[in-house]
């Protein structure tokens, strides 16, 4: 063996050249096995998405009904869907669902298409304080499709801890290693709530923002699991890993149920950030028309009441939350959308450019790199 | 013979794949690394800005790394030349099964070996589930998972084909009477060790070591998924190109790690040089 | 013999455990028909096969995983061949230079790799699908079918060729009849490695695919959400083609009739 320093390829082929005797020669059916079951699967058409985890499950009846394949990749921060398009996602892929308040970014970027209100017939069924955020309208042109909305929870495991009043209950002792956080840049707003007394907690200053994220590495001290997902905390929660979370969605209650462990959530005193996630068409989009249909199915009274019931999750056709079961109305305060929108609030991301002392986007990417890197 | 310019033309398709897609996307990936991104457009000034701030910002997370990725494959060459050494010199004929079984747990999925850790190390995981069940712990012990050690153990357990094969192909060169007369002379383990063995497997260690460090120092998913809430620089190097959407800085990282491992590579192959001596 | 006593049997015996012990174990988790990866098992079922084969996003990642190893195989083993080939007409010092020097994508943490083609590919203006996965991991596979196929070349007698063609048969007809024929398992074996390196990959194609996932993207993402043993099901299979191409290919490699 002359090319002993071509390392691994040299070992690889070394060790088949000198060995013998380790081979059943029937093997190969199961690769020709695969190989002929790869028959493609009629001419359904393929819709691609990315978005997040569970958003495609009402809609699964229509898929197959219509004969389209849903090709989703799931993101665990609506900042990986910028990416995902600005790094040639457009042209490829047909829909994302970011929270609104990235949309006029993601439209600044130009990366959406504006949607074609005429093939989303079912909008009018939308209650019209969700079709009020401004975010989705950009020069009078429609770039989102509202879909499902909730604020910002913190999870919790009653069976190990009474209900959290705050957002810093994290930090207690008792806590240390106990604590499941989302890995997450939006986390910032919510330090923003707890340690700064900033009207709007995506126009932070320097200072501000910077103490926000020295309170998130102080989070991040108590961490056992820093989740890259919901589904990521949700298992953390279930298998008794976290007993508490910083950041949460309520649709994790579900997520844990069916893994058998009971959750609960709590909105902190503190205030959270809401937000509401939508159907965006990309730009260039390959499947424009299936994807304008799925938007549209997406608002229908049975796609959410199945994404109220079924996936716990917050709806808003107006004919869909009258008929949802108690149980699932009593989730989300459907009764007092304004008091909602208040004590929570839908807040547009920090800005881009520089404007006065108030952090830009790019500030606080940086500083949150100072939280991952700690 | 064949004209020169016929083996030429043979060898042109891979070279032209090896040029186009490693050394012009390598290239222009350094070049990449010395721009700048600003409000998610990329702005080609040149500058030394990302460098600066990896030394500035990120020199502490990226020696841990190197620390980590040391003590893996440290770990790795070391396990890898025990087995190595028994499946060439002890097992006789059973060696053959021993090299075997190393070449499968080679081949056997990247992913699905850090799922297994997780499963075997978790709190409702395996070694928990025995020791309740022995009545040696009462509770769940939550040290196994979620910690550097436990990617330590995941990436030696996934990098120790990568050290073992080559020592192994290294080891074959050695006659086993060569050992015997050595011990024919009186010679204690150790010596027949250190004088004879290792320093004939000199090129098949610092190839292994070669291997694990690169691929444990630019490790990005074992952290995620067992390492709880450690970070190490490839986690930034791949959120680089995931939310925070920062190519130069991504770069910057990048050749920084790899200058880096290229240095401790190079120390260690010198460091092995003291083998010549004897 | 060196052999001096047996304690060696519980060195192996203990590696073994070490190596094994997670790969059994995923494969083992696939057949339980509880929710969760832990003992004890109560019953054996094939309920998450069932799962994994009503997952609508199962049959496309195979699929893929299936079109782009295939492809990789191909081409990876047709440009390797044809390298080899010519390879072996060069003197053995520069040979092995430039073998070493076609391996270096080997040694790069394939993070580097996979983030430096992405970039590489977006900036052309490319779309991330999957020809620029299976571009990449040609890259990576080309290497070994070059060095297993060199390694049968390097010694093989050229002189039948020579008198071949001096009995008036072309180049591309000697190659077809005299060495295709020889080195046909050699080239069949390295491109069965060349799929089981690409069917296992993960980081490259992670972030060269655009969008879709192929088995262990797809893996990733479930790992990252709904852990079930329809992540064990998975692996298995991906684990079972792996291996399978592997010891064919090894086999066949070493086949030199």
């Amino acid at each position: 063996m002359q090319q002993a320093n071509c390392g691994l390829v040299t070992a690889r082929v070394f060790g088949s050249m000198n060995r013998r005797g380790f081979l059943m020669s029937s093997s190969s059916a199961l690769l020709l096995g695969a190989a002929l079951g790869e028959r493609s699967a009629a001419a359904a058409t393929t819709v691609t998405l990315v978005g997040w985890e569970g958003y495609d499950k009402p809609l699964e009846g229509y898929l197959k009904a219509n004969n389209i394949t849903l090709d989703p990749t799931y993101i665990g921060d609506s900042n990986q869907i910028i990416s995902k398009l600005t790094s040639g996602g457009v042209g490829r892929v047909d829909l994302v669902t970011p929270n609104v308040t990235y949309v006029p970014l993601l439209v600044k970027l130009n990366t959406l298409s504006a949607v074609d209100e005429s093939k989303v017939p079912n909008l009018k069924h939308v209650h019209p304080f969700f079709l009020g955020n401004p975010s989705i309208r950009i020069e009078g042109k429609l770039y989102a499709v509202p879909y499902v909305w909730g604020g910002v929870p913190m999870m919790y495991d009653p069976a190990a801890i009474s209900e959290p009043q705050s957002w810093s209950d994290v930090l207690k002792p008792e806590y240390k290693g106990k604590v499941s956080m989302l890995d997450n840049l939006n986390n910032i707003q919510l330090a923003a709530r707890v340690v700064t007394d900033a009207k709007v907690p995506t126009r932070l200053t320097h200072q501000q923002l910077k103490d926000a994220v020295d309170f998130l590495i102080k989070v991040k001290g108590q961490t056992r699991v820093l989740a890259t997902s919901y589904g990521d905390m949700a298992d953390a929660l279930a298998r008794g890993e976290a007993v508490i979370t910083f950041n949460g969605w309520e649709v994790v209650v579900k997520k844990a149920a069916d893994k058998g462990k009971k959750v609960a959530y709590t909105y902190p005193k503190e205030g959270t950030f809401g937000w509401m996630d939508c159907y965006c068409i990309v730009r260039d989009a390959p499947n424009s028309d299936i994807a304008h249909a799925l938007a549209n199915e997406a608002l229908s009274e049975p796609v959410q009441i199945k994404a109220g019931e079924g996936e716990l999750l917050g709806i808003l056709n107006t004919d869909a939350i009258k008929k949802l079961p108690a149980e699932a109305r009593a989730l989300y305060p459907y009764d007092d959308l304004e008091g909602f929108s208040k004590k929570v609030g839908f807040f547009p991301v920090a800005p881009l450019k520089a404007d006065g002392d108030v952090a830009t986007f790019d500030d606080w990417k940086k500083e949150y790199l100072r939280f991952k890197n700690a | 013979m064949t004209p020169p310019y016929r083996s030429a033309l043979l060898v042109a398709p891979s070279l032209l794949i090896f040029i186009g897609l490693f050394i012009a996307p390598t290239l222009y990936f350094l070049l990449v690394s010395f721009w700048r991104f600003e409000s998610y457009e990329l702005i080609r000034e040149f500058n030394l800005d990302n460098y600066r701030e990896v030394a500035a910002d990120y020199l502490r997370l990226g020696i841990y790394t190197l620390v980590i990725a040391g003590i893996i494959s440290l770990l790795a060459v070391t396990l890898g030349f025990v087995y190595a050494y028994v499946a060439r010199f002890n097992a006789g004929r059973f060696g053959s099964v021993m090299l075997f079984v190393a070449l499968i747990s080679l081949f056997g999925g990247y992913l699905m070996k850090v799922y297994a850790w997780r499963t075997i190390l978790g709190m409702e995981g395996i070694i928990n589930n025995a020791l309740l069940a022995s009545g040696i712990v009462s509770e769940p012990v939550t040290w196994l998972l979620y910690n550097p050690p436990s990617v330590v153990l995941t990436l030696t357990n996934f990098l120790f084909p990568f050290a073992m094969l080559p020592i192994f192909a290294s080891m074959q060169s050695i006659q086993d009477s060569e050992l015997e007369s050595a011990r024919d002379l009186g010679a204690p383990w150790t010596a027949i060790l250190f004088d004879h063995v290792v320093p004939r497997c000199k090129t098949g260690i610092v190839t292994g070591f070669a291997l694990c460090f690169l691929i444990s120092c630019g490790d990005w998913v074992t952290p995620v998924l067992v390492g709880g809430r450690m970070t190490m620089l490839g986690n930034l190097i791949a959120a680089q190109f995931g939310e925070f959407l920062n190519w130069p800085l991504g770069a910057a990282m990048s050749f920084s790690l790899l200058a880096a491992a290229f240095l401790v590579v190079l120390a260690f192959s010198q460091l092995m040089r003291i083998f010549d001596a004897r | 013999m060196i052999r001096r006593s047996h304690s060696w049997v519980l060195v192996a015996i203990i590696f073994f455990i070490f190596l094994l012990a997670p790969l059994l174990l995923v494969v083992l988790f696939a057949f339980t028909n509880r929710a969760l990866t832990n003992f004890p098992i109560d019953e054996f079922s094939l309920r998450w096969w069932r799962a994994m084969l009503d997952h609508p996003q199962f049959s496309p990642s195979l699929r893929r995983s299936l079109t782009i190893g295939g492809s990789v195989a191909v081409v990876s083993a047709v440009v390797g061949t044809a390298a080899a080939a010519g390879l072996a007409r060069l003197p053995r010092r520069s040979a092995a230079t430039l073998l070493a020097v076609l391996s270096l994508p080997m040694m790069l943490p394939p993070l580097v790799l996979a983030v430096s083609l992405a970039t590489f590919y977006v900036s052309l203006g490319m779309q991330l699908n999957l020809v620029t996965v299976t571009a990449s991991h040609i890259l990576l596979t080309q290497p070994f079918v070059i060095l297993v196929v060199y390694a049968q070349l390097r010694d093989f007698d050229v002189r039948i060729l020579d008198s071949a063609r001096d009995l008036g048969a072309s180049p591309l007809k000697a190659f077809a009849t005299i060495t295709l024929p020889i080195i046909a398992p050699t080239v069949l074996g390295a491109a069965l490695l060349a799929v089981a390196i690409s069917f296992d990959d993960f980081v490259i194609t992670f972030f060269t695919i655009g969008s879709g996932n192929t088995l262990p993207t797809l893996i990733w993402g479930m790992m990252r959400s709904s852990v079930t043993p329809m992540v064990n099901a998975i692996g298995t299979l991906i684990l079972t083609v792996t291996i399978i191409s592997t010891l064919l290919g090894l086999f066949l490699t070493r086949y030199r009739g």
